[in-house]
């Protein structure tokens, strides 16, 4: 066609070359973080098993390239997003493919907090979504006014801070509450008591 | 260590590491404490996924669907950005400097905004106040209207090319006459809100935040006024706005909005037709709306109290009426060991 022949390129940058350059950008600094990726696999989650670190480090990077995000011009918020796919990978292995895992609903107290549990299931008792209903409810609805407050705008997807303005305090204080909620339910979840 | 301590630490770590401002100090001081014990961890993995389930539980009030609806059904930002990088100038006299040029050009810019935007004309200023219990509407000379609600005050100046109105205490809602030639501001607490040809409520809350309901029209905030000049007022350049059944909390520079069914924004608007709608919410909840239309003071001394529900409406300005629907709706009594008069203290029992 004549009109595509005569066309000039534009040097301007669509928004998605743009997008795409971000994104590029992105994956770039996130792969400067691969050798302190490595070693928090290697010394938090898989304990020196190197086969197991690899696959971490793969599903990792695999999830961070499917990730909407892409580069803000703050390398920090690149940094801590890696390192927080990271653990949410590393905590997803634990519970589901680590040797020896609770596949299943949620161990018991048990064995929280011993060393012998780390190196394998021990005795598990499968909570039913019931289970965990009827021992969380209760607590929730035991919970001081703010902090079932807080609790509940949590459950909305507000943000510390938002929550704080919400309920006029501070965000230190939503934060206590909301420790003192997750704790409650650690609690409950335990030995079906959570009383603060 | 105590298990006991470990999981207060766990939990303590879960909620910080779901911070919006979560920082890189932070988060080598959680892999550090990870470093501690290998049961750090599984404190953590416990802790995490029992808030994880507890979130995932059906919300207990105002929720209909058996599932938590996703994540952002509200919108949060900041209203002021100005992120000073860190540096290595933090030299006192450097700092205390900066901070006082600072400070005069600051002062300097607010008042001349005030000047241009809120001329000190002579226009007097009407003040406008409601006791406890009492609603009062005024229409106002520009064709606007103004209702207070219970224990409000407002202060108006009807300017020749401006409008401006400062809620010093309480709530009311501005049915706003339109006039491009003069623009429509509402102060309360540090916020000003413009409006944009609307129906909008405003309240100023005891902690200096601002609520701000629109049922008609737009209001914006965070706003760069337009500059007074021979040609006639134009509306000024808003950051923000806020849109029919928007209900947003603003304070300290940042906000949150929600979208209201039209269900709930007449239940939130409801005082101004002189009821209050009790809609099924928990008394917990409708606790610190009541004691706002009485002269005595409701606390709940019973937490069992908390959840219950009140339905109903009640009439805005009987003390007697709002008490007695209380006790009778969530069957409860007044604490006989209660010394203050003025505080009524709620115990489970019907009377």
């Amino acid at each position: 066609m004549e009109t595509d022949q005569v066309t000039t390129p534009t040097p301007v940058r669509t928004s998605l070359e743009r997008g795409t350059v971000a994104k590029q950008r992105f994956i770039w600094l996130a792969y400067l973080q691969r050798g302190r990726v490595k070693r928090f696999f290697l010394r938090k989650i898989t304990r020196g098993d190197r086969n197991a670190t690899a696959d971490l480090i793969e599903k990792t990077y695999q999830r961070l390239a499917r990730s909407d995000l892409s580069y803000s011009g703050n390398a920090k918020d690149v940094t801590l997003h890696v390192r927080q796919v990271a653990l949410e990978v590393g905590l997803e292995w634990r519970a589901r493919d680590r040797p020896g895992a609770n596949v299943t609903g949620r161990m018991e107290s048990d064995q929280r907090g011993v060393s012998a549990a780390d190196s394998g299931p021990g005795v598990c008792t499968t909570l039913s979504a019931l289970d965990i209903a009827g021992k969380l409810q209760p607590v929730l609805n035991a919970l001081p006014i703010r902090a079932r407050d807080a609790f509940r705008l949590r459950q909305k997807g507000l943000s510390h801070k938002a929550i704080a303005i919400h309920l006029g305090v501070s965000t230190a204080t939503v934060k206590r509450d909301l420790t003192s909620v997750v704790r409650a339910c650690t609690r409950a979840l335990d030995d079906g008591t959570g009383d603060l | 260590m105590k298990k006991t301590d470990k999981d207060l630490e766990a939990a303590e770590w879960v909620i910080t590491l779901e911070d919006e401002d979560l920082s890189l100090e932070d988060w080598d001081a959680f892999e550090a404490w990870l470093d501690d014990s290998p049961n750090n961890l599984l404190a953590y993995e416990a802790a995490r996924r029992d808030w994880s389930l507890a979130l995932a539980l059906p919300m207990a009030h105002g929720g209909s669907s058996p599932t938590p609806p996703p994540l952002a059904t509200a919108v949060v930002t900041r209203v002021a950005c100005s992120h000073v990088p860190r540096s290595s100038w933090r030299r006192p006299a450097v700092v205390f400097g900066g901070v006082g040029v600072g400070v005069v050009l600051v002062s300097f810019l607010v008042i001349m905004i005030r000047t241009l935007v809120f001329p000190a004309d002579t226009t007097p200023q009407q003040i406008y106040q409601t006791t406890v219990g009492a609603l009062r509407t005024v229409d106002l000379a520009d064709g606007s209207q103004l209702q207070l609600n219970s224990g409000s005050e407002v202060r108006a100046r009807l300017g020749v090319d401006s409008r401006h109105f400062e809620i010093v205490h309480g709530e009311a809602i501005f049915k706003v006459s339109s006039d491009p030639r003069r623009p429509f501001a509402v102060t309360a607490g540090a916020e000003t809100l413009w409006a944009l040809g609307t129906r909008f409520s405003v309240r100023l809350r005891e902690t200096g935040s601002v609520e701000v309901i629109v049922a008609e029209g737009r209001v914006g905030f965070d706003c760069r006024p337009a500059i007074k000049s021979n040609t006639p007022a134009t509306r000024p350049a808003c950051a923000t706005e806020l849109t029919e059944g928007d209900r947003a909390i603003i304070g300290s520079g940042q906000w949150v909005k929600e979208k209201l069914s039209t269900q709930e924004l007449q239940d939130r608007l409801g005082w101004t037709r002189g009821f209050l709608e009790l809609n099924g919410r928990p008394l917990s909840e409708l606790i610190e709306e009541l004691n706002r239309y009485i002269s005595v003071r409701i606390e709940i001394a019973d937490p069992r109290l908390a959840d219950v529900r009140l339905s109903g409406r009640v009439k805005i300005g009987s003390t007697d009426a709002v008490v007695t629907a209380i006790l009778n709706t969530a069957c409860a009594r007044r604490d006989p060991s209660g010394k203050d008069p003025k505080v009524i203290q709620l115990i489970s029992g019907c009377p």
